[in-house]
């Protein structure tokens, strides 16, 4: 029921079909378009889990290198994107679980890091330092959102609204059954209905 | 008016049809044709999660880099690497015919001779070497004895009960 700008999925899925099929027979010039289709798309996901545009280009790269290794195992060229976003949800899984084990030692670095912070700003670079702060604080009010929401739950939730995935493909992605996306998707999306605050906070907010 | 209300979609069916709009029953799909309410719920969820997917894009830096094809292996180069793993292929298995020379030669050796200790009219015949062979490896007497008895000990008959002879027809 949600509008959406994007061309109509059926040419786009076509043509993503066409070129992953291209692609896996060896023709590197329809890899190339299918990365110019979906780079953009494969690294906002990326950056919505990790609110690095750093470290999203660096998972981003390594998406795609890998989706090219893998080409000839690909047995299902029209399930090239869930594909792809199932390369990036891992990626994103490895990256969090190497941050959690460099928080460990974070102690040690915590001062360094504030160096940093000082030296240069988020956005100080663009010359754009409100927007920058306006961005942080969206970002901050997502993730108090997403808090709320259990790991599959905001995963699942993502996935669907802000990746705009139908449950089949999140189904996929995730290697899970339908249902098992649907229950986690209907909870998720009643713990955004219930929060009024946030709700309230996206109707305002203009990042 | 009290039976509309009371046949308003439940906040779970709103929800439903918000996450799966192909989920949603036909009697669903009348009853939001014809509620003001019902419909008014569901599209101020769906454009609550269309402002967050915007906000979203809005809020989130274009990449700096972009993912570029690593360069495409040359026919030369393929051509290099195949002359590698052929020479490659080629040293072990030369190292392993060498290695089976060896060792077959090293068996091939009659035991409990060295060539150094035979006289040298020996080292030239093979008949010679094989009867030195035999002579230094001989059974014990004690040996030759029991085999002496236990051969002569059994009737012809028998042995060909126990092992028939190839023109014995008596299955046919």
């Amino acid at each position: 029921m949600a509008a959406t700008s994007s061309p109509p999925p059926h040419d786009r899925d076509t043509d993503v079909s066409q070129l992953a099929t291209a692609a896996r027979d060896g023709n590197r010039f329809a890899f190339q378009q299918l990365v110019t289709i979906l780079e953009p798309k494969i690294f906002r996901m990326i950056f919505y889990r990790t609110r690095s545009r750093e470290d999203a280009e660096d998972i981003c790269q390594d998406v795609f290198l890998k989706a090219f290794r893998s080409l000839k195992k690909l047995q299902q060229p029209e399930r090239f994107e869930s594909w792809l976003y199932r390369i990036a949800v891992n990626r994103v899984k490895d990256y969090h679980r190497r941050q959690k084990f460099r928080s460990l030692f974070s102690v040690l670095n915590d001062n360094d890091n504030e160096e940093d912070a000082q030296a240069e700003p988020p956005g100080e670079r663009n010359g754009e330092p409100i927007d920058a702060i306006v961005r942080k604080e969206f970002w901050q009010k997502v993730q108090t959102m997403l808090g709320q929401l259990s790991k599959m739950e905001q995963e699942v939730f993502l996935l669907r609204f802000l990746d705009e995935l139908g449950i089949k493909e999140i189904a996929e992605v995730l290697h899970k059954s339908e249902s098992t996306v649907k229950t986690h998707l209907y909870r998720a999306l009643g713990k955004f209905k219930n929060d009024t605050a946030f709700r309230a906070f996206i109707k305002e907010a203009q990042p | 008016m009290s039976a509309d209300v009371a046949n308003h979609l439940s906040e779970h069916r709103i929800t439903r049809i918000v996450a799966d709009d192909d989920a949603m029953h036909v009697s669903e799909r009348n009853h939001l044709a014809q509620c003001d309410s019902c419909r008014k719920a569901v599209s101020a969820l769906e454009n609550d999660l269309e402002r967050l997917r915007r906000q979203a894009v809005k809020a989130t830096p274009a990449p700096e880099r972009h993912f570029v094809l690593p360069a495409a292996r040359s026919e030369r180069h393929r051509l290099s690497r195949r002359r590698w793993r052929w020479a490659a292929a080629g040293s072990v298995l030369s190292a392993a015919l060498l290695a089976i020379v060896l060792w077959v030669g090293d068996n091939n050796r009659l035991p409990g001779i060295s060539p150094t200790t035979l006289p040298v009219a020996a080292v030239e015949d093979p008949a010679m070497i094989k009867a030195q062979a035999l002579a230094v490896n001989a059974l014990p007497p004690a040996y030759l004895a029991l085999s002496e008895s236990l051969d002569g000990g059994y009737d012809r008959g028998f042995i060909d009960f126990l092992i028939p002879p190839l023109d014995d027809d008596s299955m046919s």
